[in-house]
Parts: C-alpha cells; sequence; structure tokens
C-alpha cells in the first residue's frame, strides 16, 4: 500500500506543535499506518532534527509499535493471569492453530496478524479475545474459532469484492 | 464557567437534576468490562425499544458499578420507586425490560438489587428517593446492602463508579465533587493540605504503600520554581484493572484529586496523566473530561477565582510494562526508552525533566478528594493500624463473582473469596490466591484467614501491589505459574541491570525444565539463591520482585516441585509434557480415558474394552463405585459438563460381559517364587493379579468366606451387583491367582508359617474394617452399630432392620451406604447427622442426591453429644448444634459448638460411620512399625514395610481411602515385589504419562456439534422403585449416549503439547 507522505507530514507538523513526547509522534504514526514505514521514521528524524537512533531506540523499546505492516484484522488474545487462570493458554493454541501464524505474524495475504497481549483489564470476564478492537468475553476455544471463522469469511468476501472491482 | 461557590451550587442543582430527572432513567454499565459482555448491544437495544413503546426516558451509558460477573447491569430510576439495578441484560430481555417498565412494571426476577437510598461519600449525606409509588414486585428483591457481593464493601475511591455518567461534570459535583478542592484553594495553606493528607494515613495505591502525604512534603521541600504532578495510569499488572475502571466511570476523582496535589506541593503548572494504550476508552473518556474541565474554569488560570493555575496533558504508554516504574514512567514521558535509573535521587527531588515531581496512582489520587472533603480523621478511622482506608481488589480468577470489590484495609481474605466472591466455580477446592501481580506471590489455602493489608501481605511474602487478586482453583500448578510470571517478567525486562537481564532467563530456563520433568532436587537450592540475588540486587522494582512469585510458590509448594522433579507428576494437571490428557495423569491406576473414550466415539467397544483391561481386570467395579478424579480434571468440565468418564467404562464393561468377554492379557508362569497375598480386597486382588501379569504363583488369602474385602462385604449391592464382582475376580483367577477364603492370616496360618511353606514376598492389604466410636455417653447400648459391621452382616446376608427410625453420624460413602441400606432394610425414616456442611462431606455428591431423592433427611451442623438410653436400649441422641468458625489450616470454617444448642432427636437405632481402622490381627507378634493410628508404616514410595519381605498397601496402610488408591498400591506394590524378588534396587522407576494407544480422533460434524453439548444423564431406577429392595440403582447408557459422550471428548492427549 503507498504511504500517504502528505498525511505524515502533518502529523509531524501537528507534533512539532504540540508540547509532547517523542513516544506520542511514534503513536499517531502507528496509529495512521498500521506500522512504522521506514520512509516517515526517516522523514520524521530529519523534519524535528531528532536523531534517528533515538526514534529507532524508542520504536524498538515499546510492543505498541511495529516495522511491519499488522494485518487488515487483528487479532489479541490475553493472556494475563486471570485470563490464563481460566484457560486462555488452549485458546491461544487454537488461534494460532486456525490462523496459521505465530504472535508477531501477519498472514502471507495481509489478512490476519496476531498479538498476546498481557492484561486488557477486563480480567473478570477472561478469557478475552480483542478481534479488530471489538472486546469478547467468557471465550471458550469453541467460540473463539467460530468468531474466526466468521471474520476469516469476511475477508474472504472483501478480497472477491475486491477482484470484481479490479476486474 | 465555574469560577464562584455560586456557580458550583447552580452545577450542583444541574447535576442532580439530570441524575434524579424527573422522567425513568436508566443507565448501562459501559465501561470496557461491560462492552465485551455486551452493553453496546444492550444500550442500543434499549435506545429502540424505548422508541418503539414510546417510552419517555433517558438512557445513559455509566461507568462499572464492580460487579462484571453480572454484566451487562442496567439500573433503572424511576421518580416515585426504588432504584433497581438489574443484572445480565441481554438485548432481547433489554426490550422485554422496557416493554415491562412502560407498563409501570418490573422485571423483578432480573433484579440484582434494589435501593431506596443512596449515600453521597463525599458530603456525608443520605439521599433517601421517593418510594411513594411502591415496591411492586421488588419486594422480594435484596437491598443493595443486602447483596452479599455489595455487604461487605465501602466505596471510597469506587465512589461515583457506575452511578454517574463519567464525563457529565455537574453530575460528578451534584455527588459533591469539587466543593472539597473550592475549600482547599480559598481556605487552607498549601502545608495544611500536606498535614491533612499526611494524618489521613493515605498509603501509595500503585504497590510500594509510600505514605502519600510523606512523598508531597518532599517534594514541597525541593528546591525548584517548576515542580510537576503526575498520575501513574499505567496499569500493567496482568490481572488488576480498579484504575482502568476508576478512569472510566469517574474521571474527575482523578482530575480533582491532581489539583489538590498540584496546589500542596506548590510551583506547580503542569500535571501528566500517564496512561497505557491497552486502555483506549479510557483515554478517550480522559480527554473529554480534560476538556471540559478546561472549559469550565476547573483546570487552566484562575481556578475557580483563587489566582491557581494548573493544567493536565495526557501521555500515552507505549505497551511497556516496566513504565509503571515512576524513573522509567519519566524517561517514557520525555520521549526515550523507558529505561528506570537508580533512586536517590527521589523523583520528588529530581523527576521529569530534571524538575522535583509527585507521581501517585490514580486509585491514590481518587481518593485524596474524599480525604479533603471528609477530613483525616474520618479517612484514618477506616481500615488497620498501619494501614488506613480502603482497598480496591480485582477479584479474578477462578472465583464466581469476579468484579472490583472495594473493602477497608483489613478484611480477610476468606470474607473476600467466600462471602463477597461466592466461592470457587464447580464446588472445586482453593489452591493459591495470587495478590500483586508479577511482583507478588502465591498464598495457599491456609492463609485465607489473613486480615489483609499492606504488611500482611508483606509478611506473609507476597505484596499489596496495585491489588490484583487471582483466585486459582485445584487445576493450577504453582511451578507453572511461577515459570508464567518469570516469563513475563523477561519479556518485559528493559535489559539495563545484569540481575534482572540475566538472572530471569536463567531461573526461567530451570523452570522450563522441571516442568518438563527434566528438573534435579538441587534445582531448587538454586533456584532459591538466583531468586535471593535477583531480588536483592536488581535495579528497579521489576527485578527487585520479579522472584516473588517464584519465592512465595516455593515456600508454600514445595511438595509440588518435588512432584515435578522425583515423579513426574503434576498435582494441578496443568504441565503439558508430564500430563498428556488430565484424566489419565491423575487416576491412581494409569486408567487411559482419552484412548478407549476414542475407540467408544468410532463404535469400536472391544478395542475399548482391551485398552481398559491393560490398566485393570475391574473395569466393572470402578466403572460403578470409582470416585472418578479424572471427571474433576477433565477439560471439558473448564468451560461446560465433564465427560463421564465412569459411566462410558461401565459401558464398556457391561457391553463386555454381555457377549462374555474376558481381558485377553495372560502370562505364563515364569519365576519360582511364591507370594503370598493377605486380603482380598481391591488392593490385594490388584496385586495378586499384577504379580501373575508378571509371572508369578501368587495365592490370595481372606479371612471371610467370600472374596472382594470392602467390595464384597462394604459396598451395598445396588451400587455394585455382587455377578459383576464375581466375574471380575474370576477373571482374576484366570489369570492365574489362586484365593483362599475363610483363611485368616494371624488366626489360621501365620507369616513364619507361610514363609516356611516357601512363600518369598508377602503384600499385606487388610483394609480397615473396624468402625470408630464416637466417644460419647451411651455408645454402648442397644440399637448403637457401626456401619461397617451393619454393612458387612447385610452383605453377608445375615442382616437385619437396625431399627425404625435409624441415625447416621457422618458425610462420607460410608455414612451414606449405611444409610441406604437401613433404608433398604425396612427401616421407616433415616436421618444422617453431619456436623459440617454439605459441600464439605466427603462423600460423592451424586450419591448424596441419590440418599435425599430416596427421602433420607439430611441434618446438617448437628454432632452427637449423647445416646439416651432406657434399659439398656436406646431410645434418642442428644444433639448439639454447630456453628462455622474461623478458618482452619484446611483453609475451611472449623466447626464449633453452640453451647446450649443441645436437641433431642428421638431414634431406635443409631449407626456411627465416622472412620473406620485397621485390624492388625495378621501381623500379631510381627516386629513391624505401626503408626498411631494403627496403619501399617511403610516407604511411602516402595510400600516396603519396616519387615524387607513384607509390603503393605491400601486403606491398612493409609487409613480408610478410596478403591482405586487401594488398586493403585497393588499394582505398585507387585512392581516393588518383583524388583525386591530378582535382587533389584526397591525403588519405582516415575515415568510422564503418555497415551497407551493410538486411536483415531473423531471428528464431529457440524451438526453434531450443534446437538451434542451435555453430558447424558445415566437412567436410574425412580426413587420408589429403588427404595425396597438391593436392585442396582443406576443403568448403563445406550450405545449412542456412549458414543455421544465419547465424542464429546477433547482428546487433550493427542493436542500439540
Amino acid at each position: 500500500m503507498a504511504i500517504d507522505m502528505e498525511r505524515a507530514e502533518t502529523l509531524v507538523e501537528d507534533f512539532r506543535m504540540k508540547d509532547a513526547g517523542l513516544i506520542e509522534l511514534l503513536l499517531d504514526i502507528q496509529d495512521e499506518f498500521n506500522y512504522l514505514p521506514e520512509k516517515v521514521v526517516l522523514m520524521a528524524s530529519e523534519k524535528l532534527e531528532i536523531p534517528l537512533e533515538k526514534l529507532l531506540g524508542a520504536a524498538t523499546f515499546y510492543n505498541a509499535f511495529t516495522t511491519t505492516p499488522k494485518g487488515r484484522n487483528h487479532v489479541k488474545v490475553c493472556t494475563g493471569t486471570a485470563c490464563i487462570v481460566r484457560g486462555s493458554r488452549s485458546i491461544f493454541e487454537t488461534v494460532i492453530e486456525d490462523l496459521g501464524i505465530e504472535p508477531g505474524e501477519t498472514t502471507e495475504d495481509g489478512a490476519f496478524s496476531l498479538e498476546n497481549v498481557h492484561c486488557l483489564g477486563a480480567c473478570a470476564l477472561g478469557p478475552i479475545v480483542v478481534v479488530n478492537e471489538e472486546y469478547h468475553g467468557h471465550m471458550t476455544t469453541k467460540k473463539t474459532s467460530e468468531i474466526i471463522k466468521k471474520v476469516k469469511a469476511k475477508a474472504r468476501e472483501e478480497k472477491e469484492e475486491e477482484v470484481e472491482a479490479v476486474a | 464557567m465555574i469560577n464562584k461557590l455560586g456557580d458550583l451550587q447552580e452545577a450542583r442543582d444541574r447535576g442532580l437534576a439530570s441524575l434524579y430527572p424527573d422522567k425513568p432513567r436508566i443507565a448501562v454499565g459501559a465501561a470496557t468490562c461491560g462492552q465485551a459482555n455486551g452493553a453496546v448491544e444492550v444500550t442500543l437495544a434499549l435506545l429502540n425499544a424505548a422508541e418503539r413503546e414510546k417510552f419517555d426516558a433517558e438512557i445513559v451509558p455509566v461507568g462499572c458499578i464492580g460487579f462484571c460477573a453480572a454484566e451487562p447491569l442496567v439500573d433503572v430510576w424511576r421518580p416515585g420507586h426504588p432504584r433497581v439495578i438489574y443484572r445480565q441484560i441481554t438485548p432481547e430481555k433489554a426490550n422485554e425490560l422496557v416493554a415491562a417498565l412502560a407498563r409501570g412494571e418490573d422485571k423483578a426476577e432480573w433484579a440484582l438489587c434494589r435501593l431506596e437510598a443512596e449515600e453521597y461519600l463525599l458530603d456525608g449525606s443520605t439521599r433517601e428517593y421517593d418510594v411513594s409509588r411502591g415496591n411492586g414486585d421488588l419486594s422480594n428483591v435484596p437491598t443493595y446492602a443486602e447483596t452479599p457481593f455489595f455487604t461487605r464493601q465501602m466505596k471510597i475511591a469506587l465512589r461515583n463508579c457506575g452511578f454517574s455518567r463519567p464525563t457529565e461534570l455537574d453530575e460528578y459535583i451534584a455527588r459533591g465533587g469539587f466543593f472539597g478542592l473550592y475549600d482547599v484553594l480559598h481556605n487552607k495553606s498549601p502545608e495544611e493540605v500536606v498535614e491533612l493528607v499526611t494524618k489521613s494515613g493515605l498509603r501509595g495505591r500503585g504497590g510500594g504503600g509510600f505514605p502519600t502525604g510523606r512523598k508531597w512534603g518532599f517534594c514541597r521541600a525541593a528546591a525548584g520554581d517548576e515542580k510537576y504532578i503526575i498520575c501513574n495510569a499505567d496499569e500493567g499488572d496482568p490481572g488488576a484493572y480498579m484504575d482502568r475502571s476508576v478512569l472510566e466511570g469517574d474521571p474527575y476523582s482523578v482530575l480533582e484529586g491532581m489539583t489538590v496535589g498540584a496546589f500542596a506541593v506548590g510551583n506547580v503548572r503542569q500535571g501528566y496523566i500517564y496512561v497505557r494504550r491497552e486502555y483506549p476508552h479510557a483515554i478517550e473518556i480522559l480527554t473529554v473530561a480534560i476538556d471540559k474541565l478546561r472549559e469550565a474554569g476547573l483546570l487552566g488560570e484562575n481556578i475557580l477565582g483563587s489566582g491557581f493555575n494548573f493544567d493536565v496533558a495526557l501521555a500515552r504508554g507505549a505497551g511497556a510494562f516496566v513504565c509503571g516504574e515512576e524513573t522509567a514512567l519519566l524517561q517514557s514521558i520525555e520521549g526515550s526508552r523507558g529505561m528506570p535509573r537508580p533512586r536517590p535521587p527521589y523523583p520528588a527531588e529530581k523527576g521529569l525533566f530534571g524538575k522535583p515531581t509527585i507521581i501517585n496512582n490514580v486509585e491514590t489520587w481518587a481518593n485524596v478528594p474524599a480525604i479533603v472533603a471528609r477530613g483525616a480523621d474520618w479517612f484514618a478511622a477506616v481500615g488497620t493500624e498501619g494501614s488506613k482506608g480502603t482497598k480496591v481488589f480485582s477479584l479474578v480468577g477462578n472465583v464466581n463473582n469476579t468484579g472490583l470489590v472495594e473493602v477497608p484495609m483489613g478484611a480477610s481474605m476468606y470474607d473476600i473469596v467466600f462471602g463477597i466472591g461466592g466461592g470457587i466455580p464447580r464446588d472445586r477446592d482453593l489452591k493459591a490466591i495470587q495478590t500483586g501481580g508479577p511482583s507478588g506471590g502465591c498464598l495457599p489455602a491456609d492463609k485465607l484467614g489473613l486480615n489483609i493489608d499492606f504488611d500482611a501481605l508483606t509478611e506473609a511474602g507476597s505484596m499489596m501491589g496495585s491489588g490484583g487478586m487471582i483466585v486459582m482453583d485445584e487445576h493450577t500448578c504453582p511451578v507453572e505459574m511461577a515459570r508464567y510470571f518469570l516469563s513475563f517478567c523477561k519479556d518485559e525486562s528493559c535489559g539495563k541491570c545484569t540481575p534482572c537481564r540475566d538472572g530471569i532467563p536463567a531461573a526461567l530456563e530451570i523452570l522450563e525444565r522441571i516442568t518438563k520433568g527434566e528438573g534435579e532436587l538441587e534445582d531448587l537450592e538454586t533456584l532459591e539463591n538466583l531468586g535471593n540475588i535477583v531480588r536483592q540486587t536488581s535495579l528497579c522494582g521489576l527485578g527487585q520482585t520479579a522472584a516473588n512469585p517464584l519465592l512465595t510458590t516455593l515456600r508454600y509448594f514445595r511438595d509440588e516441585y518435588e512432584a515435578h522433579i522425583v515423579k513426574k507428576e503434576c498435582p494441578g494437571a496443568v504441565c503439558k509434557a508430564l500430563v498428556s490428557a488430565p484424566c489419565h495423569h491423575v487416576c491412581p491406576i494409569g486408567m487411559d480415558p482419552p484412548s478407549y473414550i476414542g475407540f467408544i466415539a468410532e463404535g469400536q467397544f472391544d478395542k475399548a474394552y482391551e485398552v481398559i483391561t491393560n490398566a485393570s481386570p475391574f473395569p466393572g467395579v470402578c466403572g460403578r463405585v470409582c470416585d472418578y478424579p479424572c471427571e474433576f480434571k477433565c477439560t471439558s468440565g473448564d468451560s461446560g459438563d465433564p465427560i463421564a468418564v465412569r459411566a462410558l467404562k461401565r459401558f464398556v464393561s457391561d457391553y463386555a460381559k454381555n457377549k462374555n468377554g474376558r481381558p485377553r492379557k495372560t502370562a505364563a508362569k515364569k519365576y519360582d517364587e511364591k507370594v503370598a497375598v493377605i486380603g482380598s480386597g481391591p488392593a490385594g486382588l490388584t496385586c495378586a493379579y499384577q504379580l501373575a501379569q508378571l509371572g508369578y504363583e501368587a495365592t490370595v488369602f481372606e479371612a471371610l468366606p467370600v472374596a472382594g474385602g470392602m467390595l464384597a462385604v462394604g459396598i451395598p449391592e445396588y451400587r455394585l451387583p455382587r455377578d459383576i464382582l464375581e466375574f471380575e475376580i474370576e477373571n482374576v483367577k484366570r489369570a492365574g491367582v489362586e484365593i483362599k477364603t475363610d483363611t485368616a492370616v494371624g488366626r489360621d496360618v501365620t507369616l513364619d508359617g507361610l514363609r516356611a511353606e516357601g512363600y518369598k514376598a508377602f503384600f499385606v492389604a487388610t483394609g480397615a474394617h473396624t468402625g470408630l466410636k464416637l466417644g460419647v455417653e451411651g455408645e454402648d447400648a442397644g440399637g448403637v452399630i457401626d456401619a461397617v459391621a451393619f454393612l458387612r452382616e447385610v452383605n453377608l446376608g445375615r442382616g437385619e432392620k437396625p431399627g425404625d427410625r435409624v441415625g447416621v453420624v457422618g458425610g462420607g460413602n460410608a455414612a451414606i451406604d449405611a444409610a441406604r441400606t437401613a433404608l433398604r432394610m425396612g427401616a421407616s425414616e433415616v436421618h444422617i447427622l453431619y456436623r459440617r456442611t454439605r459441600r464439605e462431606m466427603p462423600a460423592q455428591h451424586d450419591e448424596i442426591q441419590a440418599a435425599l431423592d430416596e427421602g433420607i433427611k439430611l441434618h446438617l451442623l448437628v454432632a452427637p453429644k449423647r445416646v439416651v438410653t432406657d434399659g439398656g436400649r436406646m431410645t434418642a441422641v442428644e444433639c448439639l448444634k454447630m456453628a462455622l468458625g474461623e478458618v482452619d489450616s484446611s483453609g475451611r470454617r472449623r466447626p464449633v459448638p453452640i453451647e446450649g444448642s443441645e436437641f433431642l432427636v428421638e431414634l431406635d437405632a443409631l449407626i456411627p460411620a465416622i472412620s473406620q481402622e485397621p485390624d492388625l490381627t495378621c501381623i500379631e507378634g510381627v516386629e513391624m512399625d505401626v503408626s498411631k493410628w494403627k496403619t501399617i508404616v511403610t516407604d511411602r514410595e516402595t510400600l516396603q514395610t519396616t519387615v524387607p519381605d513384607v509390603f503393605a498397601g491400601g486403606d491398612v496402610v493409609t487409613g480408610p481411602w478410596t478403591v482405586t488408591g487401594a488398586m493403585g498400591h497393588g499394582k505398585r506394590a507387585a512392581q516393588m515385589i518383583h524388583k525386591y524378588l530378582r535382587g533389584e534396587e526397591v525403588k519405582p522407576t516415575y515415568e510422564a504419562t503418555s497415551p497407551t494407544a493410538e486411536v483415531p480422533i473423531y471428528q464431529m460434524t457440524d451438526e453434531e456439534i450443534e446437538t451434542i453439548i451435555h453430558r447424558p444423564h445415566a437412567p436410574c431406577h425412580s426413587a420408589p422403585d429403588r427404595v425396597r429392595n438391593f436392585e442396582e440403582v443406576e443403568l448403563c447408557l445406550t450405545d449412542e449416549q456412549a458414543m455421544n459422550e465419547a465424542k464429546r471428548c477433547l482428546r487433550c492427549d493427542a493436542t500439540s503439547a
């Protein structure tokens, strides 16, 4: 996907006007592009006159940042203590099997990425699975598989529509 | 703009009008937890229904009231009626609810509680609702204060959560907000505020528990004309989420608290809230709240017309646990990698951008407005000597009522877990309570009586931390928990200091080995040393506390570590590499359910029978009277019904018996040594059978006229028909075992005599057949008969009706057997007297239910004090009522007699069934160690007694235990006797559990997934049909039932390790 550099420059300019730490800028870029594109980081370093090593140092320290794009559908499985105690381990295994990717990876077609998170703060409803920012509580392996199946079907439909549109 | 006191008062009036409009107000708990449970869908449904029903109501989202397990919660206020909180409202229920409200009715059956008054914490007032239009159907709904989840709670930090709209400033003010700040800014000096907070005794709620007032004092005293205030909202402890709830439910309380702090410290113009990005909803709410405060003039220049200036900005975290550590947090706000630095200097002297800085967490800040409004003495009156006020805990994990609970410091863990929390789901046992997140520790059940505050938890080896309280049931492995936390800390270590960066992975590697059964006992010492080094030498709190989960589990659960290392056993049945399938792992006789269940699913019953009989010659016995530890550990039981393992085994055994199938496995005699087995119960017969399989000639000596021990003379026929038992004993004989009945060792023959006859080894398994006395006056009277003797006589065909009105004392299986047998022998009434509650009864729960179905009366919390006699015969029993007292070392509340509560139960027969002890005639004159409970002392692993050629097992060693436990002993003894006779070292070899057969996994069709959901109920004779005869009560599953049930099995044995 092409990077909208104009948009990226606006983010950097907005940041320059604000009295905020660098992390805020990186979060804005990550949220906008779903990862930290090399081009954008280089541009920010130049415009703000911040050494690249400082930007990359922060970018590689925090879990929020990725240097490769996340999938169009992002699945998070909570492996915080309360969820683990209620069986999120086997849910996690199921998702790995269903998606065919390990945490931190994106499927080849870019449709899915998987993340294991330590606690989303909805512990009372554990195990928690989040699909595209939608929270699902009290999950079981069966319910999780059903949700993944649905999202997969939707992803397929979208793909087909895309192909049709191109044709 | 709110400048003057009058403006505040006006805002309050507006807020009250909005909280209590002149029409119904329906509030939905829509914090993140509510949303995960469908609160958004419920809100939409309410809005649609209101429009459809033309029901004029305000429908608003609020924060979380704390009872997350009951979400989505819907709070309905109607003028003139009690306020009602409804639980677990779905969109469908929302429709019905609105329809009912529109008709002027309630839905009492869905109500969690009702409120007729509401306390406003900040001004100490109570607002009584106008309930003039009546209660309707609600009179049976408990009030808020009567609801177990709320009754022990006291809400200071959570005072507004779920009651007011989080971003409606007027509603916050209506509930007393900002009046305290007004007072502070206009009437108090900064020093007075510091003094007030110091005097209140408030300690930091984020983990360390440092006195807040002192911290403020340091910062105030520090030189500098620019200082900062920070709210630490980087709530990273897995399992703790009170800060999220406060931010999402009551952001103004935090912002007001910070403003008070800024004024007290002085020279502060800017504050930051450092909030983790994993809380998007909290960030949204805070952003709105800050904007509204700026608009209202409550942040920014000249706050409340006092000339005081202060503003707050958000700084988002980016997913690094270590940033909860204050010096790392500062780095992160400044825009760098969040790496801690040594302290001192403390942030109070040198913090953000090198300036003096106060960092307190969300819950601490939320307490400040309450202290300001109500005073230091009010706050200090709550809590314990060293810990004042309340603490919010997130009560989560294996507990029924999960949620946020706020209790006064010093509340007992028992009250929190069993009172507020409602106990453990599926009545499982508690194994540990984890507090303090990755920095805390796991406390065992015997610490339930602990009154928790900062100091008590630290003393017990754990810590308060931010207040996570994770309840773990018996299906948890402490070793795996330690591994989990260390793995978390390894990922989150910033890598700056060596002990944390390298020490944690080193410990983790050892733990991983142990969970795979590859550990050594020396590892435990290494782990302790490593843990202590990491604790003492790490740079920051993350490293200093990272070893706590490891060290506490080593302290309290060392036996489980040793089980992993020595016996390749995981008592919680969690560690995959050792366990294979939990049901298989926990079976005392090594039965492999997934394999035979896999065959049943395919309809291959003969193969299933082969798998079963490879492990034991008693499938019909186990399929009926086993206490099925497998089902308690079944993975399917975690989220639904456990697989009916026992019934499936019985199904296979009935199938085989009907076609006269016999175990195929027989072995030829290989060795010359003869072995004598004394006692023909489950232990003895299993041992003899296994010896025969190994190639020995084994002879069983049985004192009674029938073989089978307790299986024949203890367990009643209606549970274990004699033909089943005889069929399986016949199989044991066919394997080459000789059984000599009516031959009592110690009476008819002696050990020495048998040695002279050429027996080279002995297995003593004579059971525990002597009933214990109650130890009360009058129990030698006519009409009192001990349960074991009674059951034996009935089973041998010599029994008679014990009496007309029969009492049975005890709560175990023997008590239930005796009671149901007494009924079948013609008693007109049977009463069971037990001193604890039903939950504590050791008898199998389905047996207790069957007894109740048959009309047997259960009297709980009752103990006999005296047998009343007349002319040598009993006429009644005098009983005492009991109450549950303090929590004892087993984590259960001890029953204590209530003085003066004596009452008479008229009975003409009494059957004590409290416990049994062995009869040791068979070893009379033999020099052998015997315990004070008259059990034979053996090596726990080898079952060898102090006489080298004599081994012992079953109840004679353990006291009354289970059938499979005894069989397991028999199996092990055979192996040990074999080693002994072959001149090898007598020592068991342990192996990790692994499948005993290769069995395909049945793939359910989509239709089957939809329809096969629950376990089948084995058909039973109805109670009236069965109470006057000894016919077997439970019948066999049908082929279809069995196959369907087998298809439900998750086949843990085959899923990836």
